[in-house]
């Protein structure tokens, strides 16, 4: 399974978007410092992974989605 | 911890040290894998990756926290750019045409099938290439076809893309490329973006401003556009203008500073001098006074401006209040918006001549800026000389001393460069797609690292003629079967990215450099040995102009006082033959002030931007800032500014006036509507290379035509439907998106030029600058219609 690296930018008042975000087990939330949230993300495939980071930065409470790192060696 | 969750947790404190803005920590430790640095393949922002591989594969990507340009950051293509290695149907052999079909054959063959092209009649054979190129491929090409076959033929897809942005900076400051860099970006309170949609094609770049906002600085956006895009999203000001409005809107704003009397006195009397096109045309112009400048930008009164851009008199006076006010630091962006564009050399000189006037130039966050939209564009298109009239180090094949300069470096006999340019892109296509009797004097074409099927205007005039002539012969060096690779007699496998050595030059001036890491697949070869091996095939076969002046091989490669027989794949590594042809090449870097570092520097560092001095002290000094005497060594002290290649002489850059004509082509009864057409997140250009990322694919899966609502409830066309969208010259089936990604007005369509299944280049106009040479692609008149039943099934 892929596993990418991810900032998340959050709007103002992210307490509700934080429990959004972790409710979902292929999330792993850092630790909120100022709006921006550090996370990774497992997804089934690779395939996937784009859909899901596209999904993040539509997320209501997500301002901006910066990538940091992509690990998909098992993939190929 | 098992090794999944070390994995986890390694990405975790990469992204938390990327959160908090600091240096992250090294790429995680994982069994096996070994990690480098490199470039990021696609656009021309140039962040650095980290490149993990293990097992001759590229197995992990992470953003390089050591890289100025990105910080540790990267977007969604340069997140998956070690996929692109890893299409299931990458070229492993060279195949050439028999009998109407691609079949294999050996690179002996092969490499002797270019030579019998060549050897048929030298002046007819043409490479074309792009800013895909690394610096020592396209040096390597550039000295085979100016000392070699000494034709001149030879041009780059950076003609499509940054022309225009080349003749605007040499008709300014008589030299090419930005004064300013990236860090602008840092500093700047107010960003205008030219017909530029950076959130999409430069993300990461974007990305600087809008962390800036969410620390709380105040960041003014002004969006300039023809369609709103993601970029207007973060927008403060969006003034959505007209076709060519652009050039109105940039004499607006300097006939307002003139009136005003808010124009910058002190910088205009001592710094500039004022420009006008000349007749008969040339890119140096005519010098005009200030009162005639003034007398010529009086008519662009706001009224007028408004009815020729379509912007408000209100937002016009908005840009003219943010541009005199000197308090404030102004950057511009601009890329295809501007430089794809019938006057692409008049509005580029206009917004550089915007900020000259105001003052808003040479202070970190004042500085008119293009982007390109490849990863060497500037540094092998511009930089190294792979134009048509170029030499490497900013000469030009029609300058004598240029000629002579290039001569000596080479070990040429006077006299032996050839001072004729060869043909500019559509030119060239334009003689390949006619029989020899009508003028067709070019009858090859070898096309490496890019894509022309796909990518030239007038697809039906420019390309398809060739491939039903059997005098024209089309060779195409590539890593996936695309439209041109179909197309081709010969095709010649090839490395891509980190299977080869190499080195690019980004957008900000900056040189950079990685080391192969994998093995390219099957019989795939770096580019620079098939030029290489083409070179010597011609020396063996008795072509004269592969020798210099005292009769040596002109791309002799030696190690230990032996020479390397390079040409000879099984060889080609014994030595580093970047570094060979880059220590040549820089030698040329120094005549217009664009001194390169030797290659070892680029192997420490993440990249340089030139002029890179070396300091009393033996360490070598990056310039940030050209021409302003704070950062650039060649400004002496107490000058302030030094334009040092004024084309005015007298060290001044050049503020123009370009009056406003219509596009070539406007909307009429029979084609009503505008045509646009453009890039998207997901893909890099015409997607050969993203296409074959599944996450990109699945991403964004295929082109579309964005409609607005009421035209497409006039049209009577729905959501998804698949309609005809046509002009003059041709047509494409394609499914409509309302309300998509993009909004344009009403009577516009933006289709963008990814999609390899539906070429919206049969519709585009070859139209081109008279200057640049380069096309408008974001301008033609089009109509759409329902697709009858037959165009639907075929």
């Amino acid at each position: 399974m892929p596993v990418s690296a991810l900032v998340l930018t959050l709007s103002p008042d992210p307490a509700e978007v934080l429990c959004r975000l972790s409710s979902r087990s292929n999330l792993h939330l850092g630790e909120l410092i100022g709006d921006r949230l550090p996370i990774t993300l497992e997804s089934p495939d690779v395939r996937s992974a784009a859909r899901e980071i596209e999904a993040l930065a539509e997320e209501s409470g997500v301002s901006h989605v910066d990538l940091i790192g992509a690990y998909y060696e098992e993939d190929l | 911890m098992d090794r999944r969750d070390f994995l986890m947790a390694s990405a975790l404190a990469a992204a938390t040290a990327a959160a908090k803005g600091v240096a992250a920590p090294e790429p995680p430790s994982i069994e096996g894998v070994r990690w480098a640095k490199a470039p990021c393949r696609f656009c021309g922002t140039g962040c650095h990756v980290q490149v993990g591989t293990k097992g001759g594969k590229v197995v992990a990507i992470a953003g390089d926290p050591k890289a100025e340009v990105n910080k540790g950051l990267l977007c969604v293509k340069g997140y998956h750019v070690g996929l692109a290695l890893y299409g299931k149907d990458r070229l492993t052999t060279p195949l050439l045409r028999k009998n109407g079909k691609l079949t294999p054959i050996s690179w002996d063959e092969a490499i002797q099938k270019v030579v019998e092209r060549i050897q048929l009649d030298p002046k007819g054979f043409a490479i074309y290439g792009s800013g895909q190129w690394t610096i020592p491929e396209g040096y390597a090409a550039n000295k085979l076809v100016k000392a070699a076959l000494r034709n001149n033929q030879i041009d780059p897809n950076a003609r499509l893309c940054m022309a225009s942005a080349v003749t605007g900076f040499l008709a300014t400051y008589g030299v090419d490329e930005p004064a300013g860099c990236y860090d602008d970006l840092d500093r700047c309170d107010v960003l205008v973006l030219w017909g530029n949609n950076p959130a999409e094609m430069h993300p990461v770049l974007f990305s600087r401003v809008i962390d800036r906002r969410s620390r709380g600085e105040k960041v003014t956006i002004i969006d300039i556009g023809t369609r709103r895009t993601r970029s207007t999203g973060h927008a403060d000001h969006y003034l959505e203008m007209k076709p060519h409005g652009d050039v109105a809107i940039a004499n607006g704003i300097l006939h307002l500073l003139v009136q005003r009397g808010t124009y910058d006195k002190e910088f205009v009397e001592r710094h500039t001098a004022f420009r006008a096109p000349a007749n008969p045309p040339t890119l140096e112009g005519a010098p005009i006074s200030f009162d005639e400048f003034k007398r010529r930008i009086a008519e662009y009164t706001p009224e007028k401006v408004s009815r020729l851009s379509g912007i408000s008199e209100q937002d016009l006076r908005l840009l003219a209040d943010l541009f005199g006010n000197k308090k404030l630091r102004i950057t511009s962006l601009w890329c295809m918006g501007m430089n794809q564009h019938t006057l692409g050399t008049a509005i580029n000189c206009l917004v550089h001549g915007v900020h000259l006037f105001s003052g808003h130039f040479g202070r970190p966050g004042d500085a008119p800026t293009s982007l390109t939209g490849q990863p060497s564009a500037c540094g092998t298109a511009r930089e190294v000389g792979t134009l048509c009239h170029a030499l490497p180090g900013g000469g030009v094949v029609t300058n004598p001393e240029h000629r002579q300069h290039a001569e000596a470096i080479w070990n040429l006999a006077a006299g032996s460069v050839n001072p004729k340019p060869g043909y500019h892109t559509v030119e060239l296509w334009k003689r390949f797609s006619k029989p020899k009797s009508q003028g067709g004097d070019i009858h090859t074409i070898w096309s490496m690292v890019t894509n022309p099927g796909q990518s030239l205007p007038n697809r039906n005039a420019l390309f398809d003629p060739s491939r039903k002539d059997p005098s024209k012969f089309l060779i195409v060096s590539d890593v996936y079967p695309t439209e041109t690779v179909r197309a081709a007699d010969l095709v010649l496998p090839s490395a891509l990215w980190v299977e080869k050595n190499g080195m690019f030059g980004n957008s900000e001036r900056r040189t950079q450099q990685w080391f192969k890491m994998v093995p390219p697949p099957g019989q795939a070869r770096d580019d620079c040995w098939q030029l290489l091996a083409v070179a010597r095939a011609l020396h063996e076969a008795g072509f004269a102009g592969t020798r210099d002046k005292d009769g040596q091989y002109l791309f002799r490669i030696v190690k230990d006082g032996k020479e390397v027989p390079v040409w000879d794949w099984r060889h080609y590594y014994d030595v580093n033959v970047d570094e060979q042809l880059f220590e040549e090449y820089r030698k040329f870097s120094r005549a217009k002030h664009k001194d390169l570092a030797p290659y070892q520097e680029y192997v420490k560092a993440r990249g340089l931007r030139w002029p890179v001095v070396q300091q009393a002290n033996g360490t070598w000094r990056e310039t940030r800032f050209r021409f302003a005497e704070f950062d650039d060594p060649y400004v002496a002290k107490g000058k302030g500014f030094d334009f040092y290649h004024s084309t005015s002489k007298d060290g001044r850059a050049q503020i123009w006036f370009h009056p406003y004509a219509p596009p070539p082509e406007v909307p009429d009864a029979e084609y009503p509507l505008w045509l646009c057409t453009g890039r998207v997140l997901e893909h890099w250009h015409t997607g050969s290379l993203t296409r074959r990322i599944p996450q990109l694919h699945g991403a964004m899966p295929a082109a579309y035509v964005e409609v607005h609502p009421e035209d497409a409830q006039r049209l009577g066309v729905s959501q998804g439907e698949r309609v005809v969208v046509e002009s003059r010259r041709g047509k494409l089936v394609v499914p409509v998106w309302i309300n998509g990604r993009g909004a344009p007005p009403v009577g516009t369509l933006f289709i963008p030029f990814f999609d390899e299944t539906m070429l919206v280049n049969r519709v585009t106009l070859e139209a081109h600058d008279p200057f640049s040479k380069q096309p408008d692609y974001k301008k033609c008149a089009a109509r759409l219609r329902k697709a009858t039943a037959q165009e639907l099934t075929g």
